[in-house]
């Protein structure tokens, strides 16, 4: 018995079988700190202090990180350093998220500031992890163009739609006479790519679909144009294969359009609410030690 | 500033812009907020939910809207918890480990280092003593926010700790209640019953002896009918004396069964003394009772000491046998002398005043004095007539030797000490020693009843049946061998109770001598008799005997000095003549004594009745020279009172008035019987102290541990409470209570161990957590009442 061809993530099996390892390996990891971290905060509670204290200083320490992070950045790291600190800082984030869990104490905030700080915490954080999810979507399931910029795209899709009206207004002339009237392959193809072939290039983006990883919307246009090559001549399923592979570029245009829209947008919100969550933890961790009672 | 905006992205500026907005809002928010509430992280428990200024309890907050900043420069942990204490009461030792004192709980501590297993400390808290050590953490105690962590919601439970952390400071540490738990010690007997009540002997003899002789009569038959807890769930209380001891006790209390020493408490006396030495040695005694051979009680000294003089008489004759002073010297006469003075004082001013004049300087041990209802019952309502008419038979003259003793110029005139007869003795006994003749009895003008003899004619005659006497000292020889206490019999003295061994034997003695004594007293009577004149009309019949020698002008000694007789000094010293003495001697009849029935009245024959019989039901009564008080009942309030007036600072033989007090009453045969049930507790730093209460919920407060009965009824499994508390058998119960440590017991019950409560307590069944037998504070904090002022109108 064959083994099916495994690939994953666009990789062949022994690369994607390390993926997943690494994957898995810093997930285990991720695992076990948090689990020495809540361990060390139920031993300092029990130690008749206030654990609130321990994990909040812990969460103050991840937060200097981060923004040792955005230095890093300002400071003009080499790419291979970049991309090491960009690492630690996906990991410390996600480790802050534990922490942060750990000090509200797996509950709802109860006062005004609280609900703001926490809302401002849960904005970076999952800000933070949704540009964490479109670097994945965009390295592992499906790496873009990195020549492709996003002030490029409308021009390449303005490409695309020419080349589909071309590809319309094209006609066999080598067509043999037959005695039976000749079928009209060409107005059908005519007729496809002035109806379903250009709404689907007139269509948005798309971002939804492309978000969640979605190719359905591509699915249905290429199983439509998969329809009709079943009816029309060789020439013809030319045209089609044609069209076909315009719509995925179209698809892929998309999709990098997206990620990139994304990829600028999410930084809007993590950077400019981090910002404000440092303002406020500040003043929160002033409050706490004003109106402290008990050990820390 | 503009090149540098101009150089950062348009998502930086963005952030800018929101971080400048954030401390916009924030200073807006604190600028116009009411309150801090927007700061607050979370409602208060529904108990605090009122408390609506952040300063109440963080005393740091202040009343500006920043100045709760001000706690960040100042360290000062303890003020918020003192806070807490403002409404929930604790006491000094509050921020200790369990609230408990230091040196309890370096006891505890030792106690469980000795007890120290093998059991290793968990993981945990290994972890703990090493990363994080507790005891750099609270070096100056555990506040209150510590364990009590407010803003965690309405519904919150702030009492809640995790049994780690009271596994957190201890020396011995242990996984769980059925695991390595320390066993019991002894549980639940940390000290020996107050009520002393030994159950096997009541339920192995007492209960069915009792019950053969009473038949009608009903006795314990189960647990319950002593006991319940139904008041404090936390105490299987003992029902009150009422229901449970009296019907087989209550008149031991009362004396009733009393066959031994008196029913009645000695509360005033007259002692006595020797009157024979004092007499050739000290001259300004005045009148006192040959008879009395009473001692000064323990309460009378306490009414002597009420000041400076009295405390320094009874501090002067210390030591001295009163009632033989032949071997004393002339200070300790003097000091003797001073004695009867005060007492006579002590009965002037509670004759002549008020009780309170004497009650109210009373002080005892720690110097306090007693308040209004304590001096009620310290008094038990005694009646003016009872001392009156004790005063007026001991010391008819009282009034007239005060006063005459007030006139410090005529101090010289008081009369030589002079013997009363007893006042139960007609005459005295003939063939008695010269030195025991009772003399007469010596009478002022006040109360001597008219006679138209000349006194000194009575004098004379009376003198010459006491010589008559004198000359035949063999008459009473055999006298010499009689039992003292038969001698004191018929001197007035004390009789004896009925049954006692002692009065047996002394009737027994004192029959055999009787007739001799009756002869002799028949000798002498009849020379009295014979001298006592008929009474003119309108006088009295003179009372037996005539009192006579000791207004003898010619006996060469200073008499009774009276400015009401004598306003002049030269006739005061002039010898009286005949009408001066008729004077002294008689006194008018009162003027309705003869109009309304034309009869000289008779007087009243004495009763015969035993005025401590009498007294059946407890009260006052006066017995030979000395006023007794008999318990009423239980729970008696003059009893209660002085015993709990000299308890807290009496101490086993020490020589304190609050020790003789309270030895006096509280020992085993004490009128009373207070201590036969009451146990006696050596305090330490307080002294002695009687139990009158059971074990009560706040004798639980000091306690580590909790337990309540009644979630256990429903197990006891048809045994009833045996399944706990198993009798044992052995006699060493009432031997526990020979000391007065009552640490030292030996309970008539087995005590519980730990596997009879790990039977249901145990993973699985029953709860076992830390709180649910021990308590963190020892003593529960008490929420205070607000003061609330009443308005009044100006």
């Amino acid at each position: 018995m064959t083994l099916p061809s495994f690939t994953a993530f666009g990789m062949e099996r022994p690369a994607a079988a390390a993926h997943i390892a690494g994957k898995l390996a810093w997930w285990v990891f991720l695992v076990a700190i948090s689990g020495g971290l809540y361990f060390l905060v139920w031993v300092y509670g029990n130690g008749l202090r206030d654990p609130r204290y321990f994990d909040g200083w812990l969460i103050v320490g991840g937060m200097l990180i981060q923004i040792l992070f955005h230095v890093s950045k300002a400071v003009g790291l080499s790419p291979k350093s970049w991309l090491r600190w960009r690492k630690i800082h996906v990991f410390v984030g996600y480790l802050i998220v534990v922490g942060f869990i750990s000090h509200s104490d797996f509950s709802l905030p109860d006062s005004g500031f609280e609900w703001i700080l926490w809302m401002s915490f849960v904005l970076v954080s999952a800000s933070g992890m949704f540009g964490t999810y479109l670097l994945w979507l965009t390295q592992a399931k499906r790496p873009i163009d990195a020549s492709v910029s996003l002030s490029r795209i409308p021009a390449l899709r303005a490409e695309l739609r020419q080349s589909m009206l071309a590809i319309a207004a094209a006609s066999n002339a080598t067509s043999p006479n037959v005695d039976l009237p000749e079928l009209p392959y060409d107005g059908w193809i005519r007729e496809f790519c002035e109806t379903d072939s250009m709404a689907f290039l007139e269509r948005r983006s798309n971002v939804l679909g492309h978000l969640v990883g979605s190719q359905r919307h591509l699915s249905l246009f290429t199983d439509a144009i998969d329809n009709l090559a079943r009816y029309v001549d060789q020439p013809g399923k030319a045209k089609l294969a044609t069209l076909k592979t315009l719509a995925i570029e179209k698809d892929r245009l998309d999709f990098t359009q997206v990620s990139l829209g994304l990829s600028r947008g999410w930084l809007f919100v993590h950077v400019p609410i981090t910002y404000s969550l440092l303002i406020l933890t500040v003043v929160h961790i002033v409050v706490a030690y004003s109106f402290s009672s008990g050990l820390w | 500033m503009l090149s540098w905006v101009s150089t950062i992205s348009g998502r930086q500026r963005f952030a800018v812009l929101v971080a400048f907005a954030t401390v916009v809002c924030l200073t807006l928010f604190a600028s116009y907020s009411v309150n801090l509430g927007f700061l607050m992280p979370g409602p208060l428990t529904s108990g605090h939910s009122t408390i609506a200024n952040c300063s109440s309890c963080h005393s740091a907050a202040g009343i500006g809207k920043l100045s709760w900043l001000h706690r960040l420069t100042s360290v000062d942990q303890p003020a918020d918890s003192l806070a807490c204490l403002s409404c929930h009461q604790m006491p000094s030792s509050a921020f200790n480990a369990h609230s408990a004192p230091l040196e309890v709980l370096r006891r505890s501590t030792e106690k469980l280092k000795e007890k120290k297993s093998n059991v290793h400390a968990r993981f945990s808290e290994q972890a703990l003593n090493i990363v994080f050590p507790v005891g750099s953490a609270s070096p100056n105690g555990v506040f209150c926010a510590t364990c009590h962590q407010e803003h965690q919601g309405v519904n919150f439970n702030l009492k809640k700790i995790s049994n780690e952390r009271c596994h957190t400071c201890h020396v011995r540490k242990f996984d769980r209640f059925d695991g390595q738990h320390p066993q019991f010690d002894s549980y639940p007997f940390s000290r020996r019953t107050r009520i002393i009540y030994d159950h096997t002997a009541h339920f192995s003899k007492h209960f069915a002896a009792f019950s053969k002789n009473n038949p009608t009569k009903v006795v314990p038959t189960t647990c319950a009918a002593c006991h319940n807890s139904n008041g404090e769930r936390r105490l299987m209380a003992v029902a009150p004396f009422d229901q449970t001891c009296a019907t087989c006790h209550l008149d031991q209390i009362t004396g009733k069964e009393r066959a031994g020493s008196p029913k009645g408490v000695a509360f005033l006396t007259l002692p006595g003394l020797d009157l024979e030495t004092l007499s050739k040695r000290i001259d300004n005694i005045g009148d006192w009772p040959e008879a009395s051979d009473a001692v000064i009680t323990p309460l009378m000294k306490v009414l002597i000491s009420r000041n400076e003089q009295g405390r320094a008489v009874l501090k002067s004759i210390d030591g001295i046998n009163l009632q033989d002073l032949s071997g004393a010297t002339d200070d300790q006469l003097t000091a003797v002398a001073n004695l009867v003075w005060e007492i006579k004082g002590l009965f002037s001013t509670l004759t002549q005043g008020k009780i309170s004049d004497v009650m109210a300087d009373v002080q005892v041990g720690n110097g306090l004095k007693p308040g209004a209802a304590r001096l009620a019952d310290l008094t038990a309502g005694l009646p003016l007539d009872v001392v009156l008419a004790a005063q007026k038979e001991w010391l008819p003259n009282l009034s007239s030797e005060i006063s005459g003793r007030g006139n410090p110029g005529q101090q010289s005139k008081v009369h030589p000490p002079t013997a009363l007869k007893s006042p139960d003795a007609e005459a005295p006994p003939a063939e008695l020693p010269a030195e025991e003749q009772p003399k007469p009895e010596v009478t002022s003008i006040e109360n001597t009843p008219c006679t138209d003899e000349p006194v000194d004619t009575t004098i004379e005659e009376a003198d010459e049946a006491s010589a008559e006497v004198d000359q035949k000292p063999d008459a009473i020889e055999e006298l010499d061998s009689v039992d003292e206490e038969a001698i004191a019999a018929v001197k007035g003295r004390l009789p004896l109770p009925n049954g006692t061994p002692r009065a047996i034997k002394g009737l027994a003695e004192g029959a055999k001598k009787k007739k001799l004594r009756e002869a002799a007293e028949t000798r002498v009577r009849k020379a009295n008799t014979e001298k006592v004149v008929t009474p003119k009309e309108g006088c009295a019949e003179i009372p037996q005997p005539v009192a006579a020698q000791a207004q003898r002008p010619d006996s060469g000694e200073v008499s009774q000095f009276d400015d009401l007789l004598f306003p002049d000094k030269n006739l005061a010293e002039a010898p009286p003549s005949q009408n001066d003495q008729k004077q002294k001697q008689l006194v008018p009849l009162p003027t309705n004594a003869k109009s309304l029935s034309g009869i000289v009245p008779e007087p009243e024959p004495a009763s015969v009745v035993d005025p401590e019989s009498w007294a059946v039901y407890g009260g006052w009564y006066r017995q030979d020279y000395t006023i007794y008080y008999s318990p009423v009942g239980h729970k008696d309030k003059f009893l209660h009172a002085w015993l709990t007036l000299v308890d807290s600072s009496s101490s086993k033989g020490a020589p304190d008035l609050a020790s003789q007090v309270f030895a006096y009453l509280a020992k085993k045969d004490a009128p009373g019987l207070c201590t036969k049930c009451h146990s006696v507790d050596e305090i330490q730093g307080r002294g002695l102290a009687v139990n009158f209460s059971p074990a009560s919920i706040a004798d639980k407060q000091g306690r580590f541990t909790k337990f309540l009965h009644e979630p256990h009824f429903a197990i006891m499994d048809g045994k009833g409470c045996v399944s706990c508390h198993q009798l044992k058998g052995g006699d060493t119960y009432l031997k526990s209570y020979e000391g007065r440590n009552a640490q030292k017991f030996s309970s008539n019950f087995a005590a519980v161990s730990k596997e009879k409560c790990q039977t249901c307590h145990t993973r699985g069944l029953a709860r076992q957590d830390c709180l649910l037998c021990h308590d963190y504070h020892i003593n529960s904090a008490i929420t205070i009442i607000t003061n609330t002022k009443v308005t009044t109108p100006k």
